[in-house]
């Protein structure tokens, strides 16, 4: 117990200080994150109840027209409202980060307990780093045990309702997209927290920028990671569609207010055939569309940038806020 | 324990456009209870700061303890703080409190710690939240002594207490001073208190140091001069007087001289308390009563 005189600090001794002091959130955090996979585990064993109640797993394709595609509709629809909730799952990093990264440093100095923390041996540095070092390893690995139980839920649905490998929920739930969100959001909540020195402040603004940051890479940034490829026939399974343009007659990129012309010419000589579809009229025309894609082997390469430039961000934040603590004075 | 406890040389912090403390040297020595008083607003909180490293001077640096630049790691190793209010964590119970100190500092000795806890009937179970404010100054200064401190620096240690919560906190103080030999600086508007503890006395006047020695020094050479209004000029011109006051023919000047200067003729000389003599000078911010450059150059 008396330990005099030592060099050292005890081993884990700031480690168990953090633990200690945040097990708390991070405890909630596993509890939040547990539920939700016992929901989509339950939901995810149901699914697969109907899935062969239905016969779905005799099936070999879903051809438009066929019983298979009826019965797969059926499925899916029943499965409709629960697939629309499960959007919700997007908020959980920003969430996450924002009341585990928050108050971190913040309540400390609202509350004055700094000036405690910051006046024994270890020193603030030492301190801070090892906050930051246990809980991002934390919750990595919290949020990494996370994504198997989404998969597990939507499996099924991976035959009956095809995506793109771009998709947000699979994409984010299958592999590294998660883990590098969430530990991103810790990083901006902290940083947050020393900038406003108010934990409210901090847990209500590092929210709006961690979801908002999520939402731009979802829809603005992800589909861009690598140039698209093109095709002027279908793309393959798993294949992500990212954009689609026009080509003339001639073989000439079609501009886009040329396309929006086209599609208003083809709606006025369509207006009493709903069956009528752009594409047909344009092949009839000798017009072409081309699909800009990703390839479906691009998943990994995509996770693998996500979690890069996330996880490059959340380091550059992270040494900011240690900067911004050891200049701090009272 | 050679040295100064704490040496300033040159000190000063801005916050903004105005200075908390300008221009500040100054010696404190080792080995002693030193109370650092002054009006709220002279810059004691903000000299302690940077005394244990929570702040960085604007000018000038403080040594601790004759060599440690403030803030370094060998100066949080030796220097221990108890903040205003004791700053620590409510939520967490005393032993766990404990066990952050142990987990944060190179030299712990938890056995005291809770010796001394055990002895004040503080329950290690309960939350420090729920503590009351004298108990939990107790476990603030319990967690500072853990550290076995060269230097012991608290911050206005007494003013969220009850009276008799002051004297059994500055009777625990006394103790660990005497079992410890550390050294001890801390701050406080209650001047009544001093003189049975300090031995050293620093009055901050406005961000300056307008008073600094010893408080045996210190009374021994001021005293009250009493005697005819009319020769008060005559005497003020051959001795430094810190304050007169004239009341119809009689003059009471209070004066800096040591005691082998004699007595006028006709004036007769009054010995004075130090609470009387840090009221005084707290109420008179020109005049100043410092060591000689000797005692501060080093």
């Amino acid at each position: 117990m008396t330990t005099l005189p030592s060099a050292a600090l005890p081993r884990f001794g700031p480690a168990w200080v953090t633990w200690r002091q945040h097990r708390f959130a991070l405890g909630a955090t596993a509890l939040l994150l547990a539920a939700l996979a016992v929901l989509l585990l339950l939901g995810g064993l149901t699914a697969r109840d109907d899935y062969h109640r239905l016969g779905l797993d005799k099936c070999a394709s879903f051809t438009p027209g066929t019983r298979c595609d009826q019965i797969s509709i059926e499925f899916n629809n029943q499965y409709a409202t629960a697939s629309l909730l499960l959007i919700f799952l997007l908020v959980l990093p920003a969430a996450i980060g924002a009341f585990v990264g928050g108050p971190l440093i913040a309540r400390e100095l609202e509350t004055g307990t700094f000036r405690f923390a910051w006046t024994q041996g270890a020193g603030r540095t030492r301190w801070l780093v090892t906050k930051l070092a246990v809980l991002t390893l934390a919750l990595a690995a919290v949020s990494a045990a996370f994504s198997p139980a989404y998969k597990y839920w939507n499996a099924p649905f991976e035959r009956t309702l095809p995506s793109g490998f771009g998709s947000y929920l699979p994409f984010e739930f299958g592999g590294l997209a998660f883990p590098a969100q969430t530990v991103l959001g810790f990083a901006v909540g902290v940083f947050m927290g020393v900038l406003a020195r108010r934990t409210l402040v901090g847990i209500g603004a590092s929210f709006l920028i961690t979801f908002g940051l999520s939402m731009l890479t979802v829809f603005l940034v992800r589909p861009h990671y690598m140039p698209a490829r093109t095709t002027l026939g279908k793309i393959g399974r798993g294949d992500w569609g990212v954009g689609t343009t026009y080509q003339n007659p001639s073989g000439g990129p079609v501009s886009s207010p040329e396309a929006h012309q086209l599609f208003v010419q083809f709606q006025a000589q369509n207006l009493n055939r709903p069956n009528a579809r752009f594409r047909d009229w344009l092949a009839a025309r000798d017009y072409r569309i081309v699909t800009h894609y990703q390839p479906s082997g691009r998943f990994w390469s995509f996770q693998l940038i996500e979690a890069g430039w996330m996880l490059a961000l959340a380091a550059v934040l992270a040494a900011t806020t240690v900067w911004m603590v050891r200049r701090r004075t009272a | 324990m050679n040295g100064a406890a704490i040496e300033a040389s040159g000190l000063g912090k801005r916050y903004g456009r105005s200075w908390a403390l300008r221009d500040c040297s100054l010696s404190i020595p080792a080995g002693h209870v030193v109370g650092l008083v002054g009006p709220n607003g002279a810059g004691k909180t903000t000299f302690l700061n940077m005394a244990v490293g929570l702040s960085t001077p604007t000018t000038g640096e403080v040594r601790l303890l004759g060599r440690h630049r403030a803030g370094s790691p060998d100066a949080l190793d030796m220097v221990a703080f108890v903040a205003q209010d004791a700053a620590l964590y409510r939520n967490l119970s005393v032993s766990d409190m404990l066990r952050v100190g142990r987990g944060l500092n190179r030299r712990w000795d938890e056995r005291t710690a809770r010796e001394r806890l055990a002895e004040l009937g503080i329950p290690l179970d309960r939350r420090v939240g729920a503590l009351s404010g004298g108990q939990r100054s107790q476990v603030a200064l319990s967690l500072a002594l853990a550290k076995r401190p060269g230097l012991l620096v608290l911050d206005e240690p007494l003013a969220a207490l009850d009276p008799l919560a002051r004297h059994e906190f500055m009777a625990s103080l006394m103790t660990a001073v005497a079992e410890d030999g550390v050294s001890v600086v801390f701050s406080s508007h209650v001047v009544a208190e001093l003189e049975r503890v300090c031995d050293h006395l620093v009055v901050l006047q406005d961000g300056r140091v307008q008073v600094s020695g010893d408080v045996e020094d210190l009374t021994a050479e001021h005293h009250v001069l009493v005697g005819p209004a009319d020769q008060a000029d005559e005497i003020a011109g051959l001795l430094p007087v810190v304050r007169s006051r004239r009341a119809h023919a009689q003059a009471h000047l209070l004066v800096r001289t040591p005691r082998s200067v004699p007595v006028p003729p006709g004036w007769q000389r009054h010995p004075v308390t130090l609470e009387e003599i840090v009221l005084t000078y707290m109420r008179e911010p020109a005049a100043a009563a410092l060591p000689g450059p000797k005692a501060v150059a080093r």
